[in-house]
């Protein structure tokens, strides 16, 4: 790759957000690719997946080495099985963390007045969608943040929020944050269901960050 | 083609300090912005809390007790708490710990260029900490500045005289 980009008035030095001089094609694509052409839309479409009549999806290519921040978005997520959540687990290095190692806390807040607390210190897996019920019209649909996947030296992070409707029409919100107290790098993450299959569609984002 | 998310600026913390100021962030071209806040960590064994403060259109940290916030704490042991304060100095957004923890905080704030509105804040973050068992801490929060100024950008601090030598902050604009 060429070090001189620009020619007004010679080689100015680029960095992302301050770009300087007339650029061939080449210049944009080595910028690009050094992380130093300002391109802006920060919020990058990793994969799109949906599931039907699925009992598990796996994001097996998250690019955790690009980025440290993922925003993963449910919608009408539709078990077949009455009140099962759209649960997470993660991978690290290619192996699925099944044990009872994740920790989660979370609020939720129905249309009838429910408010109640529920958290654990040894879930077999975290969160993302709550208790949706399986008749028509029932879906859930949600986001959430996860963070430092790629850092092997970090734990990695959930916050998320999200609405369900249960069997009997009651509405929730429902929001949280959870964990896998563990320091390793996280490559693949997994949506499943504890019983049946499910619909809906995912979609995994990863948020651009630069030096 | 831009999407609707806009990067600004990014901040690393490599070494150990009680405050790093992100500066000449917020400006006329968006409204609303997107903060994350990650990788965070205390030098020392003792978990510490993070908090915002504005930095005003000539460059001062806005340091009056103008500030209201109120969120739920959410531990994965202890019960679950509202914190809420008025005319404070501070947002108080997070409480980090020791590595290997890290944590992750995204916040957005709400008109803080504008010098005819107050500014507002909400975050959601979740971190862990450790006094006795491992423990997960998450928080849902509001919080507002309760000046009509003009704010260009932001101070994250520690006042527990526990520093933190790791962090990156990283500012977006929501393109409306």
């Amino acid at each position: 790759m060429s070090n001189e980009f620009g020619y007004i008035p010679e080689s100015p030095e680029q960095s992302f957000g301050n770009n300087k001089g007339i650029f061939t094609p080449k210049d944009i694509y080595d910028l690009t690719r050094a992380d130093k052409y300002t391109n802006y839309g920060q919020l990058e479409l990793i994969e799109t997946k949906t599931a039907s009549a699925d009992s598990q999806i796996i994001f097996d290519d998250i690019k955790q080495d690009i980025y440290n921040v993922h925003f993963l978005t449910v919608t009408n997520f539709s078990p077949s099985v009455n009140q099962r959540n759209l649960s997470v687990r993660f991978f690290e290095n290619g192996v699925e963390e099944a044990g009872s190692v994740y920790q989660y806390a979370q609020q939720y807040v129905g249309s009838n007045g429910a408010v109640a607390e529920q958290k654990s210190t040894g879930a077999g897996a975290l969160r993302t969608t709550n208790s949706v019920g399986d008749a028509v019209n029932r879906v859930g649909n949600g986001y959430s943040y996860f963070y430092n996947l790629g850092d092997s030296t970090k734990y990695s992070f959930q916050t998320y929020m999200n609405d369900t409707i249960d069997q009997t029409n009651v509405f929730y919100g429902i929001f949280g944050s959870g964990v896998l107290p563990q320091a390793s790098v996280v490559d693949q993450i997994k949506l499943y269901v504890s019983s049946g299959t499910f619909d809906c569609s995912l979609s995994l984002y990863g948020i651009k960050e630069y030096s | 083609m831009a999407t609707n998310l806009e990067f600004i600026k990014s901040v690393e913390v490599t070494s150990s300090t009680s405050s790093v100021d992100i500066d000449n962030v917020f400006t006329d071209k968006y409204d609303v912005y997107y903060l994350s806040l990650t990788n965070f960590q205390t030098v020392g064994t003792t978990q510490t809390r993070i908090r915002l403060r504005f930095i005003d259109s000539t460059g001062t940290v806005v340091t009056g007790s103008t500030y209201d916030y109120a969120y739920l704490q959410m531990d994965s042991i202890r019960a679950f708490a509202d914190i809420k304060n008025t005319n404070k100095t501070f947002l108080d957004y997070n409480l980090i710990d020791k590595a290997p923890t890290g944590a992750g905080l995204i916040s957005y704030i709400y008109n803080p260029y504008s010098a005819s509105s107050y500014t507002f804040s909400s975050w959601q973050n979740v971190s862990v900490w450790q006094a006795g068992a491992l423990e997960l801490r998450g928080t849902k929060g509001i919080g507002v500045e309760k000046t009509a100024q003009s704010i260009r950008g932001f101070q994250i601090y520690e006042t527990d005289t526990r520093p933190f030598d790791k962090a990156k902050i990283s500012v977006y604009g929501v393109k409306g």
